[in-house]
């Protein structure tokens, strides 16, 4: 087609003898936006890397960028011809002013031994006012929550003179609000005239936001379609080859004598007068936005920092959680949100994250690691939660987003805790690997565990939970029985202020 | 008008006493200045002119070598060879002076050279070879100063060229004072404030220099961003290898011998000055001023006990106290700034 900016037909990719991507074919049209979606490990960051020059294709592959066919694209082919990648990880300067990073390429490119602050200032006010975007040019890049840290990647692309930006699942790591403005940005860029690849496998920001929408399953392409023309069961279906479906869970869980109960928990500054009970064998939601005290209330809960006033009951008695260890003896397990940051240690091995939390009762005779019961305990769990790893001793940071979020579960309920807090437990990971996480959660809450899942995704928190709160401005603000809420009513709820 | 004069004035006093509080410099710099009260108190003589001016000239050896060291650590490495490389560029460079008659700039510029050489090996290791940095200059730390103690069969001199100590002795302005004592300012002193001063300009202004922050802050990012990181680990690298054959020449010109392992001694305490001086071990901040007063407190404090009587071993322990509870109060600032602005983000 010849409003085609970027065309790829029958693009293959083999990494020693995998087929990482067959015969998948990728029209964008200038100006529109485009999403790219597809589970974790479909192929979409392979496809991202030939595009962007940094990866050669198998033979066989035509790349056409604004009409001219390309044999051999290199990676400053292709920034020449106006792509632009957005990686996950940004590639910011943390120490360096918002001026600076969003001018920085422009001054290597110019080659100029001098750097001129005022010529720097000046890239960054024309790129911001072209992504319409207005950011303090001297504070420095640490010092800005992650959506705006992605506005100056954005902003510094423009400066290279992008056509198509490729943002490589950009909404992640951010809040609803945050993803929203984002939203926004890239509705503006669309009207400039700058075409966006959205990569990602959020369906409702793919339906907010694209034209069309191209799905790749198993790096095979199935096909492009105009987004007016989809609705989320049938990408679903595209993404996954078939269809989840869970059926809703009862009103009240298990009966019995609650397991939790806060008495008007109050932390200055974080949350206010926060009442709730949890009894076994039910999944509490706690819905709110980032910044509702959701987190911090959690962290209270688990001894990470004491509230100045209330009460927390563990099994009807009145307790006083001062520490993590104080948290874990009562049976109180928590997964973190940022679980990178928190749960993991990333650089270590899928074993070692396994058996942190259980040293003790893995201790042979001298105080000595068991080596052998080691072993067998860390294959059982491998197996039971069906964590995919080329082995225990690989690193945790070389596995998918699910199968990391699988190690952290495992870590916890091999203490088997009465009360596990899940804060965001499927944040950043692709649809299948969700439904799988929701999977044991509901096996857990069978089991007779009490289970306080924190979240803002609607979706999750309506399918997924016997009873939810709505917390706000670190207030409780309403408390529903899930069956009696629509997905559509919660998102409301959650957005009016 | 004259309201709106007070009120301005005001607002510069306050936007400098703000910069004093809260930047690390400012805090350091009071510091300085009521630790040197204090010894005063105790010791008059301690804040003479004379004094002051002594304690600028003898100091800017551990400055200059600590403005290299800054580079180094600003980029996210760090170097523990410069010390052995000070004290080989001494040795040969005095070594080759004995046999010609020489001045002191070719002196300053051998020194320099054979510094910046033996700099340039390091860089190779790091950028080329992937090494990281401590493992790199640990390891030709010790293949320098074992070298040179192998090759040389005496690795002592005790006479060095005499243009050498009298430049210890040159002032760029002096006055005699009432003691009849001549008080100035030495040109060892201005030979580091133009080191630092260069120094600063190259990392503001250059592009050269602005890539040493970028990879001290990210250095995957500065490699995507297309900044020629073999330049720029070229530049760091020889850069303070430069400056520590600098300062070996103002060190010979003020203890006037060659010795071996003086110079080694000081390894430990120019880092705990360039940390001192606020500069993260991470890479990615610090300033050269916070560097030079970083060198000012660690001098003092090695320096000016003894004038309060208190026996010297006393040193080493005050000098730690120093680091752990300045940075440790820096740090903990920062946690507080970093959770503060959490809650207003959110």
């Amino acid at each position: 087609m010849a409003n085609d900016l970027l065309c790829l037909r029958n693009v293959s990719k083999t990494f020693a003898g995998v087929k990482a991507l067959s015969h998948v074919d990728l029209s964008v049209r200038e100006g529109e936006v485009h999403a790219l979606v597809g589970e974790n490990g479909c192929g979409k960051s392979t496809l991202i890397k030939i595009i962007a020059g940094v990866l050669p294709p198998d033979a066989g592959a035509t790349i056409t960028i604004r009409g001219r066919v390309w044999k051999h694209l290199r990676a400053i082919d292709s920034i020449s011809q106006g792509i632009q990648v957005m990686y996950q990880d940004l590639a910011l300067f943390p120490n360096l002013t918002v001026a600076e990073n969003i001018a920085v390429s422009q001054y290597i490119q110019d080659r100029k031994p001098v750097v001129s602050r005022r010529e720097m200032a000046e890239t960054a006010r024309e790129a911001m006012r072209l992504v319409s975007v207005s950011l303090d040019l001297s504070t420095t890049v640490d010092e800005l929550s992650i959506a705006k840290q992605q506005l100056v990647a954005i902003c510094r692309s423009i400066t290279r003179g992008a056509r198509l930006i490729i943002m490589d699942e950009p909404t992640s790591s951010l809040g609803r609000r945050d993803v929203e403005y984002l939203l926004t940005v890239i509705r503006g860029l669309r009207e400039k005239g700058i075409t966006t690849l959205f990569v990602g496998h959020k369906l409702n920001e793919v339906f907010e936001i694209a034209d069309r929408v191209t799905v790749l399953r198993d790096g095979r392409g199935m096909g492009t379609f105009e987004a007016s023309q989809l609705d989320p069961g049938k990408l679903v279906t595209l993404m996954t080859g078939g269809q989840i479906a869970h059926a809703p869970l009862p009103s009240a869980g298990q009966a019995g004598e609650p397991i939790l109960e806060l008495r008007k928990l109050t932390r200055a500054g974080q949350f206010t007068d926060i009442s709730l009970t949890l009894r076994p064998g039910e999944i509490l939601g706690i819905a709110g936005l980032l910044g509702s005290g959701r987190t911090e209330l959690a962290m209270s809960i688990f001894g990470m920092s004491r509230p100045d006033s209330g009460e927390i009951l563990v099994q009807g008695v009145p307790r006083r959680i001062r520490s993590v260890p104080d948290a874990m003896a009562l049976g109180i397990g928590y997964v973190p949100e940022e679980r990178l940051v928190q749960g993991l240690f990333m650089d270590h091995s899928v074993k070692r994250n396994l058996i942190v939390t259980v040293l003790r009762t893995l201790l042979g005779r001298l105080g000595l690691l068991d080596s052998a019961r080691t072993d067998g305990f860390v294959r059982s769990w491998i197996s039971e939660l069906g964590i995919k790893t080329p082995s225990a001793d690989s690193p945790v940071k070389q596995l998918s987003g699910g199968n990391q979020q699988r190690v952290v579960l495992s870590k916890w309920m091999e203490r088997s805790p009465r009360i596990l807090i899940l804060d965001g437990p499927t944040v950043g990971i692709d649809v299948k690997a969700k439904g799988e996480i929701h999977e044991i959660m509901r096996t857990l809450a069978g089991k007779g565990m009490g289970i306080i899942m924190i979240s803002d995704e609607t979706a999750e928190i309506v399918q997924h939970t016997n009873r939810f709160l709505l917390m706000k401005d670190g207030r409780i603000t309403a408390e529903h029985e899930t069956r009696e809420v629509t997905e559509n009513g919660l998102l409301e709820e959650l957005l009016t202020t | 008008m004259s309201d709106a004069a007070s009120v301005r004035r005001e607002e510069v006093w306050k936007a400098f006493g703000g910069r004093l509080t809260r930047s690390h410099e400012g805090y350091l710099f009071i510091l300085i200045i009521a630790y040197c009260l204090i010894v005063n108190g105790i010791n008059s003589s301690f804040l003479s002119l004379e004094n002051i001016f002594d304690v600028l000239k003898s100091s800017s050896i551990m400055g200059t070598m600590a403005i290299g060291v800054f580079v180094v650590v600003l980029s996210g490495g760090i170097d523990i060879s410069f010390t052995a490389i000070a004290t080989v560029s001494m040795f040969v460079t005095v070594k080759i002076l004995l046999g010609f008659t020489g001045n002191v700039a070719l002196a300053f510029a051998m020194a320099g050279v054979i510094g910046m050489l033996m700099g340039c090996i390091n860089a190779v290791l790091v950028h080329f070879c992937r090494l990281p940095t401590l493992i790199v200059t640990l390891g030709t730390s010790s293949i320098f100063h074992g070298g040179l103690l192998a090759l040389a069969r005496i690795p002592y001199i005790y006479t060095v060229p005499p243009y050498l100590f009298g430049f210890s002795r040159r002032m760029a302005f002096s006055w005699t004072a009432a003691s009849g004592a001549t008080v100035g300012l030495s040109m060892m002193t201005v030979i580091v404030l133009a080191v630092a001063l260069l120094t600063w300009a190259i990392l503001r202004y250059t592009s050269i220099g602005r890539g040493v922050y970028a990879i001290g802050g990210n250095a995957e990012a500065a490699k995507r961003a297309g900044f020629n990181i073999a330049r720029i680990q070229f530049f760091i690298y020889g850069y303070v290898g430069l400056l520590s054959g600098v300062a070996s020449m103002e060190y010979v010109a003020l203890v006037r011998h060659v010795h071996p392992f003086n110079l080694m001694d000081i390894l430990l305490d120019i880092i705990a000055a360039v940390v001192l001086g606020g500069t993260s071990l991470a890479g990615g901040r610090g300033t050269v001023g916070g560097t030079l007063l970083g060198v000012l407190m660690i001098y003092l404090i090695r320096n000016s006990l003894v004038l309060m009587r208190i026996p010297s071993y006393w040193d080493s322990v005050i000098v730690g106290l120093v680091i752990v509870v300045s940075t440790g109060i820096n740090a903990y600032g920062r946690t507080l700034g970093r959770s503060g602005r959490k809650a207003i983000d959110a």
